[in-house]
């Protein structure tokens, strides 16, 4: 299973995992899961088949940005790194990271408590949704302030998980 | 026997193309000219042959006489298409052309310094019977102007003699505020074009911009070939353009159409031109200018007419006389232009450059799309970031807008941000779809338009997460997808090597 992050404007990221599945695959787009058929046609064009419903899509990348075409509109995403990074307003201005969820699930394991330093890249939370596992990272080095969710807590996308304090 | 032996094109971009279909549909070869950065532009590629006349920016390359002079020379070419901007409306380039021995495809250098002029035109146009904007140009005495001022009547325009661009000009509400915004232009025109001469004109605010086509040949045959309902601009540039105009009345097209024709014959005018007439809200009528050239709108009229207009310029240029007279032209149906941007309509129209990975252009009855780029060409910070004209022809207006819709709908440009969704707004407004919009359309009703902020359905983010599934190669092969590489994608980048749309199970 391979998991995504697309973001449109300054929207909270969407979550799409992908993994094979018969001769097609299984898609869950922020919990929301599909049987999807896929051909890719000439000139960066695929051909879907989402739960049975056909549809074209044209799809350029470049770099971060995707851009898509389907039923007469384009979107720009922008593909965005598992967890989205967002400072609380309060907190600003004191160099504090407040994680949020990028997927509405559950909170299988919190792997620190406050006080721990943790390091860049520092696997935090695990959140699992539609059995795909997430691993909240911490975006810098720095000083766990507060955890805001425990093991087994439901959370919703944009809930807020952990609060790390350091240098962005 | 062809009308030439080989014709240059002096343009770039869809224009070109344009030409050069023509060129090729009458058995002429042509030549293309090109920037460094047009190496592989879509005008080079359809031309029989090309040749690079210097750097990307316009002054060292597409406006460079001497040096599209010397590949005309050089490639045997005995004829010279300007196209429309850059070379087409400088008398002095085509005093040059037929200085060399060859043809100038438009008019004479005369003819073009004859309406080049704002008020020497206007004088020429009043002394042949066409209503000019009542105004004032006789005098730069401040104290004569401030006179006048009150003949023309409030609100007035104070403009620069040798203005463009709206710089040197002045909205003036009352009688109250003339010799201040006469000092202003004054000043402004001084500086912008070292000439500090104004003249007056009356304002109207609601407007509208009708232009008529105009053919005349060497044989004293001068036709209009009807109107284009030019109104709905953004910061002054025309970007969606209809025929017939739904506020032209037979008896109106009549008039203006007999003043067309005037206006041509009083500047002596031979091959394609447009004159823009301004017109008020009681049928009121005035001219405003002629553009001595090809309009970048004129598939319009082709459309409604059936008449091909650069090849009529081809005749007319060789000498020969117009294919049909007045009698013989006649409206059918309804046709509808949209100019396709490279641009941000909710972030005051900015330009938007970069490379265009995917365009798909919309097909069907009734559809013609003018474009001089395709997938993977570029819209650089150097040229016109127009994309494409979307030209859309139907029984009446209301099939028309249904169509042009549709056909906006399928456009896919996949690379720059366009003004696609922005064009289905001004089609969908309810003022467009009633004939009402006016020069001050876009300003009054959709200047703080922004795209709807939308969660993206998930067949959206289905497609994008496959695009980077297969991208990466993960389960490409068993989902009847040969393995893409990286650049799958990327068709800018593609290789050879690139096969998609190969089914395992053939």
């Amino acid at each position: 299973m391979t998991t995504y992050h697309y973001r449109t404007g300054d929207q909270a990221p969407h979550l799409v995992a992908v993994e094979r599945h018969g001769n097609g695959w299984r898609v869950v787009v922020d919990g929301r899961a599909h049987d999807v058929e896929a051909r890719a046609a000439d000139g960066g064009r695929l051909e879907l088949t989402i739960d049975g419903t056909h549809r074209s899509a044209h799809v350029a990348t470049d770099g971060k940005k995707r851009w898509v075409a389907t039923s007469s509109r384009t979107w720009l995403l922008e593909r965005v790194d598992s967890t989205q990074k967002r400072r609380s307003g309060s907190t600003s201005d004191s160099g504090h990271d407040v994680l949020e969820s990028t997927m509405p699930g559950q909170v299988r394991d919190v792997l620190v408590k406050p006080g721990d330093t943790v390091t860049a890249g520092q696997t935090l939370v695990l959140l699992e949704a539609m059995k795909m596992e997430l691993q909240v990272k911490a975006p810098h080095a720095g000083k766990i302030a507060a955890v805001l969710v425990t093991v087994g807590q439901t959370v919703e996308r944009g809930q807020r998980l952990v609060d790390v304090e350091g240098n962005a | 026997m062809p009308l030439f032996r080989k014709i240059l094109i002096a343009n770039r971009g869809e224009i070109a193309v344009r030409v050069l279909r023509a060129c090729r549909e009458l058995g002429i070869p042509t030549v293309a000219v090109h920037s460094e950065a047009d190496r592989t532009a879509m005008h080079v590629r359809l031309a029989d042959e090309a040749v690079e006349i210097g750097p990307a920016p316009a002054p060292e390359s597409y406006l460079r006489q001497d040096k599209i002079l010397d590949a005309a020379r050089k490639t045997g070419a005995d004829a010279i298409h300007p196209g429309y901007g850059f070379l087409s409306e400088n008398p002095t380039f085509a005093d040059a052309v037929r200085e060399v021995g060859l043809t100038f495809i438009g008019p004479t250098g005369d003819s073009m310094r004859a309406m080049g002029h704002k008020t020497p035109a206007r004088a020429l146009m009043a002394k042949a019977g066409v209503p000019i904007v009542p105004g004032y140009q006789e005098s730069q005495q401040d104290d004569d102007l401030v006179a006048a001022a009150d003949r023309v009547g409030y609100p007035l325009l104070v403009k620069a003699v040798a203005g463009g661009g709206g710089k040197g000009m002045r909205v003036v509400p009352d009688a109250a505020s003339m010799r201040e915004a006469l000092g202003g232009a004054r000043r402004e025109a001084a500086h912008a074009f070292g000439d500090d001469r104004v003249y007056l004109e009356r304002y109207f605010d609601e407007a509208r911009h009708i232009e008529f086509q105009v053919l005349a040949d060497r044989h004293g045959h001068v036709v209009h070939l009807f109107e284009r309902e030019c109104s709905v601009q953004r910061r002054h540039q025309k970007i969606v353009e209809e025929s017939p105009s739904p506020a032209v009345s037979a008896d109106l097209r009549e008039r203006m159409g007999k003043a067309a024709v005037a206006a041509a014959r009083a500047c002596n005018y031979e091959n394609a031109g447009t004159i823009e007439f301004l017109l008020g809200p009681n049928d009121e009528f005035y001219f405003l200018e002629m553009n001595t050239r090809l309009q970048v709108e004129h598939p319009i009229t082709e459309l409604v007419t059936g008449r091909d207009l650069v090849q009529a310029q081809l005749r007319v240029a060789a000498g020969e006389p117009l294919l049909f007279d007045q009698n013989a032209l006649s409206q059918r149906g309804h046709a509808i232009e949209c100019r396709v941007y490279a641009e941000d309509p909710a972030n005051g129209f900015l330009p938007d450059t970069g490379p265009l990975f995917t365009v798909a252009e919309p097909r069907g009855p009734g559809v013609r799309v003018d474009s001089g780029v395709a997938s993977g060409d570029a819209i650089t910070h150097h040229y016109d970031p127009m994309i494409a004209k979307l030209v859309v022809h139907a029984e009446d207006r209301a099939s028309a807008i249904r169509r042009m819709e549709r056909a906006l709908d399928d456009y896919v440009i996949l690379g720059v941000t366009t003004n696609l969704r922005f064009l289905r707004e001004v089609l969908g407004h309810e003022i467009f779809r009633a004939g009402g919009a006016t020069t001050r359309f876009i300003d009054r009703h959709l200047s703080a338009w922004q795209p709807a902020v939308e969660v993206p359905p998930d067949e959206v983010l289905i497609a994008a997460a496959l695009a980077d599934s297969l991208g990466s190669g993960i389960g490409a092969t068993a989902t009847g997808v040969s393995t893409p590489t990286e650049d799958a994608w990327r068709p800018w980048r593609r290789t050879d090597t690139f096969r998609l749309g190969q089914r395992a199970d053939r």
